[in-house]
């Protein structure tokens, strides 16, 4: 084995005792290992200090960004998205129908009501006033104005007479 | 080290992007410092570090764990260095610079001596071959093993001692000759 190949096995690291017992008979071996030895350790105090650059950082995964996402995370991330956005239109669609004003009663609820106080009597043919509307058109009857305009007439001209 | 347990597959397997952002904190730095011994520029050293996380992003979930995650984003900051050395030398001649980053702080007199010869150093290993220069950076700066410089740089482990062995030659002539570049 040459030279070159017993420092290159004594420089590759510790255990190897075959390349320790050549460099304890070998004096140029030995003198060269230590040579070397020196450089190396000479070379990891020589090392460039490269400062911590905390913006390269945060641009390098703002790039790496994409790559990372699992496969499929953006199939799955968009059928999510289309559920969540359907989820609040129909929402919105509900909210908004719960604000809109009452609509106006219609003709046909008004007939309705009327229809609620009269009845047809068959055998005459003529409308007559319900059991219950008849009360109310008792109430109606015994209401007084209450500027006592009708009240006022009736007892002016009476007492003109008397 | 494919024997021991990489604590970092498993979280950036899975993309996980807190896990991703601390591995680029800690393994950030040496890679620019290792890709700026290779190309021998900070600046292009910064973009291709940063492409080398890019990519090794995208090559997550098809790396199968043959070495550690760091040593699979050196290999590909590797890779990216030859190319852009390839294609920078057929553009241009190589400059020869090799940037330096002195410290602003005044210096006793015996740590300006250390600190020149360091600077020498480095200029010396900028001088060696890209393999040569590329093993001496993985082995003292960065601690790699032999098995894992030859995991980064697609070399047999043999190869790869060799070379080592080669480069500290070199640098050691070049030192006693006192060559300047």
């Amino acid at each position: 084995m040459s030279h070159e190949a017993w420092l290159t096995r004594a420089l590759s690291g510790s255990g190897d005792e075959e390349a320790a017992d050549h460099l304890a008979r070998c004096t140029s071996c030995r003198e060269e290992w230590e040579d070397l030895r020196r450089l190396e350790e000479e070379l990891r105090g020589a090392a460039p200090c490269v400062p911590r650059d905390d913006l390269w950082a945060k641009r390098t995964v703002l790039r790496a960004r994409p790559g990372l996402r699992p496969a499929g995370g953006e199939k799955a991330r968009s059928r999510w998205g289309m559920l969540a956005a359907l989820l609040l239109a129909c929402a919105g669609l509900g909210t908004g129908l719960a604000l809109l004003p009452p609509s106006p009663p219609s003709r046909s609820s008004e007939a309705g009501e009327v229809a609620l106080l009269w009845d047809v009597d068959r055998d005459n043919g003529t409308l007559a006033l319900l059991d219950g509307a008849e009360s109310l058109a008792a109430e109606a009857e015994a209401w007084e104005d209450p500027l006592g305009e009708k009240g006022a007439g009736e007892n002016g001209g009476g007492g003109s007479h008397g | 080290m494919p024997e021991e347990r990489d604590p970092w597959r498993e979280p950036l397997q899975r993309g996980d992007e807190e896990a991703f952002r601390n591995f680029v904190r800690e393994a950030g730095p040496p890679l620019r410092r290792y890709l700026e011994t290779v190309v021998r520029s900070p600046a292009e050293a910064e973009d291709l570090a940063q492409e080398a996380f890019v990519r090794l992003a995208q090559g997550l979930r098809a790396f199968r764990g043959e070495c550690s995650v760091r040593s699979f984003l050196f290999r590909i900051a590797h890779n990216l260095a030859l190319n852009h050395l390839a294609s920078a030398s057929a553009r241009r001649e190589e400059s020869g610079e090799v940037p330096d980053r002195p410290s602003g702080n005044p210096s006793p007199q015996a740590e300006v001596l250390r600190e020149e010869r360091r600077l020498r150093l480095r200029r010396l290993l900028a001088e060696l071959p890209p393999q040569q220069r590329a093993v001496v950076a993985l082995r003292t700066w960065e601690d790699l093993s032999f098995k894992e410089i030859a995991a980064v740089l697609g070399l047999a482990e043999g190869t790869a001692k060799a070379h080592y062995f080669f480069a500290l030659r070199n640098l050691r002539r070049r030192l006693e000759e006192g060559r300047e570049p």
